[in-house]
């Protein structure tokens, strides 16, 4: 509603002063004005006013108190005055400043104000009228402020393991988010519903990434539901299955291409526009075994995320100037459903041969990610930040 | 199993056997060094009458670990 609505004629508001030597004092410092008659007794006497008298502008700069704090307040532009100065205010005079509202001009947004001030023996000293503009700017700005520190973020494969953990944890700081998922529902759905039920903002959208059109559309669907997309967060991956190399197909090597390469591709080429727009950023996962001695039969896993730490790199490049961030995380074994079908023995030994003893939380990672989204990592980009343990030191 | 390989590892590191725990390793059992490790290591395949080999030696890095490797030995002992 445009705040002028809120004012009809009759309205009033008022506020009262005393007038002491010191409001002269000071009205002569700031403007400059020391004639006699309001700063020289002896001089005063003399005159047909018989005494010192105060500035007539010092009892109208009242009005301006009545205006920019009450009758409107804040959003106030006082665009004229017509004053008549009736009586001479004095030291000791207490003034009554008083405001009516004797005319709304709705489409122009104007209030014509009565004025009178009065003095503590009901005399009338001053009147006039003011015409003053209330301004919507103030409120469409702090909107406009609003629209531009709200959090969206995207998340692919937001559903389970370490996106999940990034989902929770990004809509427990103000994000909202969109979970991507591309099978699991049920898992959607039921982090969707905590999220919710902590105070979060979140919405599901099924898409597989490989599918440019899906990925369009759930961008779109996003921009729909929260009106912007300011986080980009490329966790979908393709299942590791340990495969020796002379089995593999050419098909095995494409598909971590797909997910993870083609996936991050149609994300962030969806989303650019969004990021450019919002100053926004992007965190693609890869693995920490890409800057260490990776397991053996996962080439096309380590391979994918090799790739991707590229992309990384340079899109960092590429959109640096245009304030969009790019960077990587690279997590250790983490414990999630992803190392499933790793044996245990391997499992424990990673853990054992990590400096911190133990395999990483998705939260750990999720830690990581909110970190370099946020605005503390403001001039971070093309980083890849390696949460290991301690497993690789470089 | 558990509680066999528990009994070898208090006699050997020379510690309580309730302060054996699934998080027991050289960080935290005091003389459980390279000498005592391979003095266990022997102790092991006594009792389980089985041969470890050099790089399964190298793994069984803390309790977890060496129920680990002797499942992967003899998976019924599990």
């Amino acid at each position: 509603m445009n705040r002028i609505e809120s004012y009809q004629v009759g309205d009033t508001a008022h506020i009262e002063h005393l007038i002491t030597a010191d409001d002269i004092d000071k009205f002569v410092e700031l403007t400059g004005d020391d004639n006699r008659l309001h700063v020289d007794a002896d001089y005063a006497k003399k005159t047909s006013f018989k005494g010192v008298v105060a500035h007539g502008m010092l009892g109208a700069s009242f009005i301006s108190t009545i205006i920019g704090k009450h009758i409107p307040g804040d959003g106030a532009l006082w665009v004229s005055q017509n004053l008549q100065f009736l009586l001479p205010i004095r030291i000791g005079d207490k003034l009554t400043i008083a405001a009516e509202v004797i005319h709304v001009q709705k489409r122009q947004k104007l209030l014509t104000l009565s004025i009178k001030i009065i003095n503590q023996h009901k005399q009338l000293v001053q009147t006039g009228e003011s015409q003053v503009k209330v301004l919507d700017l103030e409120e469409s700005k702090i909107k406009m402020e609003q629209e531009l520190q709200k959090k969206v973020v995207l998340v692919t494969g937001g559903a389970t393991g370490i996106g999940a953990a990034v989902s929770a944890l990004l809509a427990n700081e103000g994000y909202h988010v969109l979970i991507n998922y591309r099978n699991n529902k049920m898992g959607a759905e039921n982090l969707k519903q905590e999220i919710l039920a902590q105070g979060g903002s979140a919405k599901i959208f099924q898409a597989d990434v490989t599918h440019r059109e899906s990925v369009e559309k759930m961008v779109q669907a996003t921009i729909r539901e929260f009106g912007a997309v300011t986080a980009l967060v490329n966790n979908a991956t393709s299942k590791i299955i340990p495969q020796e190399f002379d089995t593999l197909e050419w098909d095995d090597i494409e598909t971590h291409l797909r997910v993870q390469i083609q996936g991050a591709f149609n994300c962030i080429t969806c989303v650019i526009p969004e990021l450019i727009k919002h100053q926004g950023s992007v965190v693609n996962v890869s693995t920490i075994y890409t800057s260490s001695t990776p397991p053996a039969k996962l080439s096309g896993y380590i391979m994918a995320k090799a790739a991707i730490e590229a992309l990384t790199k340079s899109l960092a490049v590429e959109y640096g100037p245009q304030g969009v961030r790019f960077n990587t995380v690279s997590p250790g074994m983490t414990e999630t459903a992803l190392i499933a079908d790793i044996p245990e023995k391997v499992r424990l030994l990673t853990a054992a041969q990590t400096p911190l003893k133990r395999l990483a939380q998705p939260e750990n990672i999720a830690h990581a990610i909110a970190f370099l989204l946020s605005d503390q990592a403001q001039h971070i980009t093309g980083e890849n930040l390696k949460i290991c343990g301690g497993s690789v030191m470089i | 199993m558990e509680e066999k390989v528990k009994e070898i590892m208090s006699l050997i590191f020379n510690v309580d056997i309730e302060d054996i725990t699934e998080d027991s390793s050289p960080d935290n059992l005091e003389n459980w060094d390279s000498l005592r490790h391979m003095n266990f290591v022997n102790a092991l395949e006594e009792e389980f009458d089985i041969e470890l080999t050099d790089e399964q030696v190298t793994e069984m890095m803390n309790f977890k670990l060496v129920l680990a490797v002797l499942k992967e030995i003899s998976p019924s002992s599990a």
